[in-house]
């Protein structure tokens, strides 16, 4: 019964935060759908076309939690990421703190039309296993962040609605709602905030199943790379209903780091450290 | 109990020139390194609340630990190097103050292929309560009952990696006995084990020993076959009274549940000479480990067939996993276990797993401080024997982490291999330190 690998540690997913994030960026141009979903719709799409093309990244994560009482408690992760044909995409995350878990790895392979498949490799015990993904609502390493706001958030997993244009922080944004089709999710809905000129994402709200406000996320001080592929450097998610907060600093981004699958199998997963 | 065998490239504690003292010092020394070396340091204390079978054993027990982890790698080369050596000195238990090398291995990976030559660790298997098919490792059994921690196994393995799964070579040169409880520790036989084995082999330790895994996913399907050809891992024990040394051939050389009753048993016991020789056969195993991931749902099995151990046997494990999001309407995860154990060999096998159902439950709270609680029951079939494991832990501040563990012992009739641990109920308190 002695057996630190059971069951598995939490299902993180981080990597594919920023690809999910960008998949909101959206489209500028003309937009002439007829009702405010075609357009909300149309809005997603754009934003996640933006990005494509971004090959494979490479970054350090930041995590600072802090409850109620300005407590803190600070996570530090590396992520790789590999963009896939058919809109698929694999992720390695590796944490080197807290120490107690340094070392753990977690691979996942995001699809778009299918269930993601993730392995987790346990350094103490030298084991490999595959875990099942059907955490959603729960929070991310004891963070304000939940599994499904790590994850991959692919247009296709949500449907949308154009709300309005609004100003915010003297930009022009679209203000767009999304609604997540997986009956798992803890929202019941997002509201996006995105500026017409490059398509990022600076706020997101979140509501729980009765609708009531539970976070807001901004995002800020956003990099551009390969003249393309707009990233933050810091995300702030505000739980209104706990009074806790997760910062999120995002360090040395590379991309076309010439990362290849071979980057993202189960022996590279047993050789990160 | 001590043999006197020169030629030993991993000398039990005892056997090393200098012992205690040289073992705390490389305990403390690790972390001055710190930079280049991540590891812990831990602090052990247990409870026996049963007063001991034995008179030599002791109610209560001290003991510190520490591990460490170095890592070399050449740039752009593929090429590493690995070090992780752990040591552990007990109050009482002088066969449990010991040091290893975990790991002390190069590797170098290529697109197709890896290439590793040392000590190392491999974990094969996918269930929880035992892993059958897990084999290429020793066991280091004294650091805790059913322990899952390994001797590092000297090596050399070649990884092919192909779109159709990967095929695993090992050649083992070296083999590693097993580690057993000192006359003033816990947890063991009810007479001394003697630590200087008999082997099968005529090499004996050095015996080439030989491997072969094939592994692959395929969707929601993980799989692997393996074949293992070399001494056995798990020892099949001799009774030795005064000069006298039962044969691997007597009906008496396994120590199996339904010889501990017998009137020569018991004889043999109560002789004030009487000692275990482990015997180590040659085998050949094959094994298959399955597991489908779908949902919340993990479903596992494990499955060997080996021979040359008297008698050729199989033995299984399946079993499923579900986990409950969001228990209680909180942020905690629960994860319920169902496991079934059978061996072929029935009461003359040397496992507490030959018919028995384990039944187990993590609650991981999720929070800041990953705070846990894993409990599990072993329940024979037959004799309805109950072993009883629950442990707690948590994460204090960044670099502490606490854990409380128990085990207990229920109902354990006396022909049950249990029997020698039944008082040996447990209470143990542990305090790491990471750095």
């Amino acid at each position: 019964m002695k057996n630190k690998s059971w069951p598995s540690r939490p299902t993180p997913n981080p990597a594919l935060l920023l690809l999910a994030l960008a998949a909101l960026l959206a489209a500028p141009g003309a937009l002439f759908a007829e009702t405010p979903e075609e357009l909300g719709l149309k809005i997603a799409q754009e934003a996640s076309n933006r990005d494509k093309g971004y090959g494979d990244t490479s970054s350090e994560l930041f995590m600072v939690l802090r409850n109620r009482n300005e407590n803190e408690t600070r996570l530090e992760l590396r992520i790789k990421t590999l963009e896939m044909p058919g809109d698929a995409l694999r992720a390695l995350v590796v944490f080197d703190t807290p120490k107690d878990v340094r070392g753990t790895a977690l691979l996942t392979y995001a699809y778009a039309d299918k269930d993601d498949e993730q392995w987790l490799y346990l350094p103490s015990v030298a084991r490999v296993k595959r875990i099942a993904g059907g955490n959603q609502s729960g929070p991310f390493m004891g963070s304000e962040f939940a599994f499904e706001d790590m994850g991959s958030q692919r247009v296709e997993k949500y449907t949308y609605k154009h709300l309005r244009d609004e100003a915010l922080d003297g930009q022009d944004c679209f203000v767009i709602e999304r609604y997540p089709l997986n009956t798992k999710s803890g929202y019941s809905k997002q509201v996006a905030w995105l500026d017409k000129e490059a398509y990022r994402i600076h706020k997101v709200d979140y509501y729980d199943r009765k609708d009531a406000l539970l976070k807001t996320l901004t995002l800020t001080d956003y990099k551009q790379y390969l003249d393309k592929h707009w990233r933050p450097g810091k995300m702030e998610m505000i739980n209104h209903q706990n009074g806790k907060s997760t910062l999120l600093e995002w360090k040395n981004y590379q991309f076309r780091a010439g990362l290849t699958e071979r980057d993202f199998d189960q022996n590279s997963l047993k050789n990160v450290r | 109990m001590c043999g006197n065998k020169p030629r030993r490239l991993f000398s039990m504690p005892h056997r090393l020139p200098v012992r205690g003292a040289a073992l705390a010092f490389l305990l403390l020394a690790l972390p001055a390194f710190a930079g280049d070396w991540s590891g812990s340091l831990t602090g052990e204390g247990r409870v026996f609340p049963t007063p001991p079978r034995d008179g030599d054993q002791h109610s209560h027990s001290l003991s510190l630990s520490g591990t460490a982890t170095w890592v070399h790698e050449w740039p752009d080369s593929g090429q590493r190097l690995v070090l992780t050596p752990f040591g552990r000195l007990d109050q009482h238990d002088n066969w449990r103050t010991h040091a290893d090398l975990r790991e002390f291995y190069w590797q170098k990976s290529a697109s197709k292929w890896e290439l590793t030559l040392g000590l190392r660790k491999i974990h094969w298997g996918v269930t929880e309560s035992q892993n059958l098919v897990d084999i290429i490792n020793q066991r280091d059994n004294i650091e805790g009952l059913g322990s899952k921690e390994k001797l590092g196994q000297p090596m050399a393995n070649l990884t092919l990696i192909n779109p159709w799964g990967n095929l695993d070579f090992f050649v083992m040169p070296y083999f590693r006995e097993k580690t057993f409880a000192g006359r003033h520790g816990r947890f063991r036989m009810p007479v001394p084990v003697v630590h200087d084995p008999v082997y099968e082999s005529g090499a004996e330790e050095w015996n080439t020993d030989l491997a072969l895994r094939y592994s692959h996913y395929i969707g929601s399907w993980d799989f692997g076959l393996s074949y293992f050809r070399g001494t056995s891992r798990d020892p099949r024990y001799l009774p030795k009274i005064g000069p006298v040394l039962l044969t691997p051939d007597s009906p008496y050389a396994n120590w199996s549940g339904s010889s501990i009753n017998s009137p020569i048993t018991r004889l043999f016991l109560s002789l004030p000479f009487s000692r275990l020789v482990p015997y180590y056969d040659q085998i050949d195993q094959a094994g298959l480990d399955l597991q489908y991931t779908g949902g919340n749902w993990i479903w596992k099995l494990e499955t060997i067939f080996r021979s040359g151990m008297a008698k050729d046997y199989a033995a299984a494990t399946a079993g499923v996993e579900y986990t409950f999001h969001g228990v209680f309407g909180s942020d905690a995860d629960l994860g319920a276990i169902l496991e079934y154990n059978w061996d072929s060999r029935g009461m003359q096998a040397l496992t507490n797993f030959q018919n028995d159902f384990f039944v187990g439950g993590r609650l991981a709270m999720n929070d800041v401080n990953n705070s846990s609680l894993l409990g599990g029951v072993i329940v024979d079939a037959e004799s309805g024997a109950l072993a009883l494991g629950l442990e707690a832990e948590r994460r204090l501040g960044e670099d502490w982490k606490l854990s409380i563990e128990t085990r207990f012992f229920v109902n354990v009739p006396a022909d049950d291999l249990l029997t020698f641990v039944r008082k040996d109920d447990m209470i143990q308190a542990e305090l790491t330190w990471y750095f």
